[in-house]
């Protein structure tokens, strides 16, 4: 999973960038997984779905659309996804980014975590089971 | 693939006067000749806007142009350009900036928009993706920049990037700029021409994505880009701690900050004020524009004092002069609060600046009286400051006149005041002093906007880069660095890369990244590139040309080149400029009236040109 | 002959000396002042010197203040500095 530290983010939305490359092929931070949030004229902060045990989106899902994976991320099947966004609602750190119809939720890059990679203050990190 | 990856691929013409908008395909022959930003401003203010038009007229248009770097990976790269005939000079400007307002236009599919026209009743753009909607923005009119972006974005989504004016850019006040999402499109009354539109603001929101030519070979020579940023002293070093200000220091020392309008000398507190001061009384948070690991920019809070509590993203280096030396002051809160009016104005705080500085040499002259101002105005006075500054954002009293600029203020005030009046063609100088630096007076005569230290910055190689190689009070080498440095700097312009990020990654580098990015033959070397700058830096001279502008209009305040200062390390000498500006016209090819010559216009694929520019 | 000088080191370069301004005592020679500085601060410059760090000597390029006559003068006041960019 990934850790944030608020008080190194720079605002930069870098790591949108790498996001959208890594799972589209190009740039657009519409679609990435993770989205900062500008609270002009101070920093804001990053929204991502932070894999956490209460799971609630898989839970409140009304068509089971959302689902663990075995290596614990969560996974969305777009053919039973309503675009409801009860899972958004519902998600115990506030929200869930959104391709605009759907919800995205983090998939750790098959562990690489791109946007750690390239954050360039090192205010997103590598962080759980895996680090 | 789209034809053009790197580019969004479209230009959005908007007309005003009827309200309607087209959508083009952007074509390849721009992007071929002219590159981005500035380049595409140059061609299309040239081509499209008529001689001698009144800038503030339905005539003029404004250009708002990204480069195929603006939005992307590269770092530094969220710039955008503003294009237009200003109406505080009379000639060319081109003004940009960072934030997210470029990144979010290109990935709302446009390169480019045009706006032509004049709207008979205040209103404002919104733009989402191809949806593009005029609308009434009455309940906007009157409001500051930072309600208008509010209120915009509560009606239409936070998701949107607003740039817009504030009261002055309404009143038609010729130093308002256009503000957006915290940064500004400061220099050259942007923001008037705006106003003479009813134009109050345009918010964008892009749902798009941007094609990349070859990812691979991107990822990885922008991996390398970012870690030169990272270990470079300036970008990895000072810049992400001291922001803009980390020379300040520097340049008091080398005996180039200019103090109490380039008079010289000292004021109380001046000693105090320097980059450690503004790291420990007033930062709190580092802010970065879109794709930038730099975070130069910096919240700041003034913790004591009568400012207690006042705010800004900044204090910048041209500010911490502009509201500071400038004006004879050192209580660092009012320059904080000096700054932010001018954002909630929006004005130019270079510009703004210096002609308070302007007004305080008349009033401790005898020239301006306190009864004109209302109030006292010696140098060192802070509330002063702020007051002009009311009465400038407001249009106010004597602030009608302040803020049509220091050439036309001392126009108006004659008595030889236009000796200190310190401005190049109509824009205000910044914060460099040329007599502690000869590069710099060359880059202030022969800037296409007037005084700019962003069109060439000499004084890097002069006094910053390892304490000055060249000698700043030599002639020699200036004339081929301003050049150079003009033409190079008209490419990162175009690009959408912010200068500060070429400190760290150079002409090759970015000449790999153009080419994994947008896959384009006609972008092979950075030499290439170079004859690409060096024909926009030809075209707004031409377009200059066109205005009435000569050799005699490369010129700096005659303070500048009779007086000489006093102390320091450039004690008694004045500007050498002739000598500079005749070598500057040899190595351009550009005759002895300023003028390119038929061959480099040939050359340069401006042969037409010349023929229009011979006919006028 | 004993010159008494002042000394500063700018932005992230008083960081890394940990000194904003000090007043040294040396000899004259240049290059015995530097060895002098280094010992005061405790930090390496002359290897650095135009290499990282550039120096102005009362307000001037050491390279062009100093010419052939490697001296230093009472009162002069030496500045370090780190490369800069701009503003």
């Amino acid at each position: 999973m990934i850790i944030y530290d608020r008080k190194e983010c720079i605002g930069c939305q870098i790591c949108e960038i790498v996001c959208s490359m890594e799972h589209t092929g190009r740039i657009n931070p519409k679609k990435s997984r993770i989205r900062y949030h500008d609270e002009l004229p101070q920093i804001g902060k990053v929204e991502f779905c932070r894999q956490c045990l209460a799971k609630a989106c898989v839970e409140v899902c009304p068509t089971h659309a959302i689902s663990l994976s075995a290596i614990g991320t969560i996974t969305l099947d777009y053919s039973l996804c309503t675009g409801c966004l009860q899972c958004n609602k519902d998600c115990p750190f506030g929200s869930l980014p959104m391709d605009g119809e759907y919800p995205l939720f983090c998939d750790t890059c098959n562990g690489n975590y791109q946007c750690t990679q390239w954050c360039p203050t090192k205010a997103l990190k590598k962080g759980g089971a895996e680090s | 693939m789209k034809e053009l990856p790197g580019y969004a691929g479209q230009v959005l013409t908007i007309d005003l006067t009827s309200q309607t908008y087209e959508i083009d395909k952007l074509p390849n022959k721009l992007v071929e000749e002219y590159l981005g930003g500035k380049g595409f401003c140059a061609k299309i203010l040239y081509d499209e806007l008529s001689a001698k038009c009144d800038p503030l007229s339905s005539e003029n248009m404004v250009v708002i142009a990204t480069g195929p770097f603006t939005g992307t990976l590269v770092p530094s790269s969220s710039r955008c350009v503003i294009g237009t005939k200003s109406p505080l000079t009379g000639i060319w400007l081109d003004s940009n900036c960072g934030g997210t307002f470029g990144p979010e236009l290109k990935m709302a599919g446009f390169d480019i928009i045009k706006i032509k026209g004049q709207a008979i009743k205040p209103i404002c753009i919104i733009i989402e993706n191809d949806a593009v909607s005029i609308e009434g923005a009455e309940v906007l009119w009157g409001k500051d920049t930072f309600s208008t972006q509010q209120i915009i974005k509560e009606k239409y989504g936070q998701e949107y990037k607003v740039a817009c004016i504030g009261q002055a850019g309404e009143e038609k006040n010729l130093v308002a700029g256009v503000l957006a999402e915290g940064r500004a499109f400061g220099r050259g009354g942007a923001g008037a021409v705006f106003g003479s539109k009813n134009l109050k603001a345009i918010a964008v929101r892009g749902t798009r994505s941007i094609e990349i030519y070859n990812t691979n070979e991107f990822l990885r020579e922008n991996k390398e880009a970012y870690n030169e940023i990272a270990i470079h002293m300036d970008t990895g070093g000072s810049r992400p701690k001291y922001g803009t200000s980390g020379i300040y220091s520097f340049i008091k020392e080398a005996g180039v900050l200019p103090i109490k309008n380039f008079q010289g000398g000292s004021y109380p507190g001046m000693e105090l004020v320097n980059e450690h001061q503004l790291v420990e009384e007033l930062y709190e948070e580092s802010r970065a524009c879109f794709a930038c690991p730099i975070a130069c920019s910096k919240y700041s809070k003034v913790k004591k004092g009568k400012y207690e509590g006042r705010y800004v993203e900044g204090p910048e280096y041209e500010n911490v002069w502009s509201f500071g030396a400038q004006c004879g002051n050192s209580d660092l809160g009012s320059i904080v609060y000096a700054e932010y009016l001018c954002d909630f104005y929006g004005i130019d705080a270079v510009s703004t600046g210096n002609i308070i500085g302007f007004v305080m040499e008349c009033y401790e002259k005898g020239i301006i009286k306190k009864d004109d101002l209302g109030f006292g105005a010696n140098f060192g006075n802070d509330e002063a400051i702020i007051n002009i500054i009311h009465l400038i954002g407001k249009s106010e009293g004597i602030g009608k006149l302040l803020g049509q600029g220091v050439k036309r203020i001392s126009d108006y005030l004659g008595k030889d005041t236009s000796r200190f009046a310190m401005h190049v063609k109509g824009l205000e100088l910044p914060a460099y002093d040329p007599r502690g630096a000869f590069g710099m007076g060359l880059a202030f005569a022969t800037s296409d906007r007037g005084a700019c230290h962003l069109r060439a910055y000499p004084v890097s190689s002069e006094v910053l880069d390892h304490a000055g190689r060249i000698d700043p009070l030599s002639t020699e080498f200036k004339a081929e660095l301003v050049k150079t440095e003009q033409d190079w700097f008209a490419i990162i312009d175009s690009l959408g890369l912010c200068l500060f990020g070429t400190f760290a990654i150079g002409p090759n580098q970015i000449t790999d990244l153009l080419y994994s990015l947008t896959g384009q033959e006609e972008f092979p070397s950075a030499s290439k590139l170079m004859k690409i700058g060096e024909r926009i830096y030809n075209l707004t001279r031409l377009f200059n040309i066109r205005e009435g502008i000569t050799h005699k209009d490369d010129t700096l305040p005659l303070r500048l080149l009779e007086e000489s200062l006093s102390d320091g390390p450039s004690k008694g000498v004045t500007v050498p400029l002739n000598e500079m500006l005749t070598e500057y016209y040899l190595i351009r090819d550009w005759d002895e009236m300023g003028r390119p010559n038929k061959q480099k216009l040939r050359e340069l694929g401006l042969g037409e040109e010349f023929c229009k520019s011979e006919s006028q | 002959m004993q010159v008494r000088i002042t000394v500063k080191f700018l932005a992230h370069l008083a960081d890394a000396t940990g000194k904003k301004e000090l007043i040294v005592v040396t000899e004259n020679n240049f290059y015995k002042a530097i060895e002098k500085i280094e010992k005061e601060i405790d930090f390496p410059i002359r290897d650095k010197l135009n290499d990282g760090i550039g120096l102005l000597i009362n307000g001037k390029s050491h390279h062009l203040y100093l010419k052939k006559n490697f001296q230093l003068a009472e009162n002069d006041i030496l500045v370090f500095v780190p490369i800069l960019g701009g503003g």
